[in-house]
């Protein structure tokens, strides 16, 4: 077969811009689906080419450039096919280098064949079951060659020749001899047969490129192995068909691999896509720029699927700009980029997209490319930016509210500490929990020694003194005041106030102690009352002086102006009858009688008034040797009324001898004057123990009972009371003359001595007083 | 004249007797007494003078016991006493006394409420 090398140069080239005008444009080409071995050149090149020109290597590299460019055309028009822009690119990259390969080699080649004579070598055509030696040493070399090799004879696809791999590969069967439809059953329905059988019909070679096969290989189930290899038809001398070589290997492990890698792709680019992630490469060298739709997308494009450098690079915003250099500076260095930026997209939005990337160098470290992501993050920016904000907005709330607290706490903090008052508050085990300063001051200890501790601890008193029982029962719920708590912790008088403190829940959690020093009122009470008493023992005696003074106005009124109304009107009598001598006698007689009698009661009265208690004169007063005097002093009257007076022993007294001198006179005139018959006075004495709180005022226990006794006239014990009076006479003047002021000055002795003095008397049955005098 | 003071009873008389001779005094020294004379009808006096400070019975009990005899109580009580209680000058008023002569200190006015009264009497009596 002649051709023309130029030609399919030219050819090729053509080839090439269909391509270009298919991939940009969608023209579509049918010439592009051509087969490597369908094509002029190809099919020149294994009928003739490779083996007449064998000897220049120029062949060969040109058979491989040839396939290969042929092989990449229709990966392409596949790949176009699913759409795959970034595989076409590359793919099309691909074949322009091979292009250029093939089209440098087809000249070179030209050149060759211009000085070279082709090998003049027929193939031996195949006519009988025996092979001539040089196919017996192609036979050998098919043996020993990888890959599996086969030559199948007639129609029928009879095995010939069975290299080792492939032997392996069936499992070890006999297989020469056989037809292939016996020797490999397993091969129908996929097509094997088929092939093979058109191959020899139309004496075309087949190319299969990773096409899985069931083999039984002998482990049982067929195993699935993918294989890439050749169908060639053994021509003989007269062009017609006796058999088919068959070459091939086995590629299942790169398929799979690939599989799996494409797989992996897949899934990235579905992860890619679910994330909604645009990628870009930028090629540093050839300033190209490749991104994905989704990039687009995230740029605003709707309806392009791609952008240009310009765009990528202009939509971001002038304040972001610096940032975004200072980035690429930094992945310059360090080989990452990451950064953040704000993009105007066409309709005006401003969206913030997240770039990330990664920057390849070559050997020189100069950056060659830079591969990265794009992620639009406008909805968590503005997310964060709000957030931000409520989280500036809440913390300024916080810190006003903090502030507030602050100051709510100074200033009940300020109260509690200006009150005058201990304030404390307790926990639900009674330990110390608040003080304020009047407290620490009070109960003398540092606040680090008592927050925390029990008050039962640091102050044991409580638990004697009540106080704990009383915090207890707060614990409980009762609260208490109590006006007037003798406190033993701080020595004093306190009202105390115990409330219990709940919660919102109404549960008590602490329990509040205020006490109010009440001390100095206490005192002043106390000295109130003490002041009280005073005056009150003042009063008594206040009005003692006052009755005494009643009855001196009594005596002014009554007992001295009687005699004073007798004296005028017998002085006027005088006068009147002053020519009768014996009258005026008379008269003036009964002058000198009330004069007499007022000049008594005068003096009477006076001692009285000078009676006073004076105790620091008391002294032993010894009462016998009063009475013997005293007896002495009243022997002419006593003789004249023939008395009888006997005294038993008596005991001495601590008081004034003057007065119970006068006392002791008082009775004696008395009970001699107020008789009717011969007067038996008797005087007793004894010592007895007796409460007279209720009269005496002295409050001795021990008193020495005097009875003073007569057998006079007496009197009603009615009266009783009214003899002590003064002026209160019971008798006539005339028969029974006196002051009257006699008893009332004894029941003042005997008061003046702490004692006490009362009368029992009956009409004409004699009288006795009873005196009760303290004994020292 | 019932008193119990003596130099009254002398004085009483005195002045009485210069009055009108013809006038009688009988005295008695208490209630007691007064009342036992009166009973007795030893005495039937014209007039009753009545001191009220006595030992024994004083006047208020003798003039409420006076009055209250049927026999005596026409006659005319005049209590004669030294004190000038209001309350005792009222309360002798409510029951019976004709007047409360308080004892004055000059014979003159003694001589002018007693000769007042004998002449009111004797002329009652005159009506008679």
């Amino acid at each position: 077969m002649d051709i023309d090398l130029a030609i399919e140069n030219e050819n090729h080239l053509r080839l090439k811009n269909s391509l270009h005008s298919f991939l940009f444009e969608g023209k579509k080409d049918e010439s592009l689906a051509c087969r490597h071995y369908d094509c002029t050149l190809g099919k020149w090149l294994y009928t003739t080419g490779i083996f007449q020109y064998r000897h220049i290597p120029e062949v060969h590299s040109l058979e491989r450039a040839h396939t290969e460019l042929h092989t990449k055309l229709t990966d392409l028009a596949t790949e176009k096919e699913k759409k795959d822009h970034e595989k076409c690119l590359e793919i099309y990259r691909e074949i322009e280098k091979v292009s250029l390969r093939l089209s440098m080699l087809l000249q070179q080649l030209r050149e060759a064949m211009k000085t070279t004579a082709p090998v003049d070598v027929k193939p031996a055509p195949v006519t009988n079951n025996d092979l001539p030696l040089e196919h017996q040493a192609l036979c050998d070399f098919f043996m020993q060659a990888p890959g599996i090799f086969c030559v199948l004879k007639g129609p029928s696809h009879i095995f010939q020749l069975i290299n080792p791999d492939y032997k392996e590969l069936i499992g070890n069967r006999e297989l020469k001899g056989k037809d292939i439809r016996t020797a490999l059953p397993e091969l129908e329905g996929q097509g094997v047969y088929e092939l093979l059988d058109k191959v020899y019909q139309r004496k075309r070679t087949y190319t299969g490129r990773e096409i899985p096969v069931y083999f039984n290989t002998g482990k049982g189930i067929p195993e699935k192995v993918y294989l890439n290899f050749i169908y060639k038809p053994i021509l003989d001398s007269s062009d017609e068909c006796s058999g088919i070589l068959v070459f091939g290997y086995d590629v299942s492990g790169e398929v799979r691999l690939r599989k799996r890698s494409e797989e992996s792709e897949t899934r990235l680019k579905l992860a890619i896509d679910a994330a909604e992630i645009g990628t870009f490469e930028w090629n540093m060298n050839t300033r190209e720029f490749i991104c994905s739709e989704k990039l687009a997308k995230i740029y605003g494009y709707r309806k392009k699927a791609r952008i240009s450098y310009k765009e990528f690079t202009g939509a971001i915003h002038p304040g972001d700009k610096k940032l975004r250099i200072h980035a690429i500076e930094e992945a310059l260095r360090t080989g990452v980029m990451f950064y953040e930026a704000r993009i105007t997209r066409p309709d005006g939005n401003i969206r913030w997209v997240k770039f990330s990337g990664k920057i390849v160098f070559d050997e020189k470290r100069n950056p060659c490319r830079m591969y990265g992501t794009a992620l639009d993050v406008t909805d968590q920016k503005t997310l964060e930016e709000r957030l931000e904000k409520k989280v500036k907005e809440r913390t300024k709330e916080l810190v006003l509210n903090n502030e507030m607290l602050i100051r709510q706490k100074e200033l009940s903090e300020s109260v509690i500490n200006a009150s005058m008052d201990n304030i404390t508050v307790l926990d639900t085990k009674l330990r110390f929990v608040i003080l304020n300063e009047r407290a620490l001051a009070a109960y003398k200890k540092r606040k680090e020694k008592l927050i925390g501790q029990p008050i039962h601890k640091v102050f044991p008193q409580v638990l004697k003194s009540g106080l704990y029982a009383d915090l207890r029962k707060a614990l409980r719920g009762e609260g208490m005041h109590d006006f007037n708590y003798r406190s033993f912790i701080l020595k004093g008088y306190f009202e105390v106030f115990i409330f219990p403190l709940r919660d919102s829940n109404d549960k008590v959690y602490g329990v509040l102690l205020i006490t109010h020093d009440n001390t100095p009122v206490v005192e002043a009470s106390e000295r109130l009352i003490a002041a009280n008493k005073k005056l009150e023992e003042k009063n008594t005696v206040l009005e003692k002086n006052n009755r005494e003074l009643a009855s001196f106005r009594y005596i002014a009124n009554h007992d001295l102006q009687e005699p004073l109304r007798k004296i005028q009107v017998f002085a006027g009598l005088v006068g009147k009858h002053i020519d009768r001598p014996e009258r005026v006698k008379e008269y003036t007689e009964n002058i000198s009688h009330s004069a007499r009698s007022m000049s008594d009661l005068v003096q009477a009265v006076l001692n009285y008034s000078r009676l006073s208690a004076n105790e620091q004169s008391f002294t032993k007063v010894n009462l016998n040797a009063l009475l013997k005097d005293l007896k002495k002093e009243f022997r002419p009257l006593i003789a004249a009324k023939s008395a009888k007076i006997s005294c038993s022993r008596l005991l001495p007294v601590k008081g004034d001898p003057g007065q119970l001198k006068q006392l002791f006179t008082c009775l004696l005139s008395n009970s001699l004057k107020f008789s009717d018959k011969e007067p038996v006075i008797t005087i007793l004495s004894r010592v007895i123990f007796t409460d007279v709180r209720q009269s005496g005022n002295s409050g001795a226990d021990k008193y020495l009972e005097l009875v003073f006794k007569d057998n006079g006239i007496g009197f009603e014990q009615k009266y009783a009371d009214q003899v002590f009076r003064m002026f209160r006479r019971l008798q006539t003047s005339r028969q029974y003359p006196g002051a009257g002021i006699g008893l009332a000055i004894v029941k003042k002795i005997v008061e003046n001595h702490g004692g006490h003095i009362f009368v029992k008397s009956e009409p004409h049955a004699g009288t006795a007083f009873y005196i009760y005098l303290p004994v020292i | 004249m019932i008193d119990d003071d003596v130099d009254d009873q002398k004085i009483f008389s005195i002045i009485a007797e210069e009055i009108d001779d013809s006038v009688t005094c009988t005295f008695a020294s208490d209630g007691v007494d007064a009342l036992e004379k009166l009973r007795s009808g030893s005495c039937s006096p014209d007039l009753i003078f009545l001191d009220v400070n006595m030992p024994r019975m004083d006047g208020i009990e003798c003039l409420k016991r006076i009055k209250a005899t049927k026999e005596l109580d026409h006659i005319p009580v005049f209590m004669y006493s030294t004190t000038a209680d209001p309350d005792t000058m009222r309360l002798t008023k409510q029951l019976g006394a004709r007047e409360f002569i308080v004892k004055p200190s000059n014979i003159a006015d003694l001589s002018a409420v007693l000769s007042t009264i004998f002449s009111k009497e004797k002329a009652s009596h005159s009506v008679k």
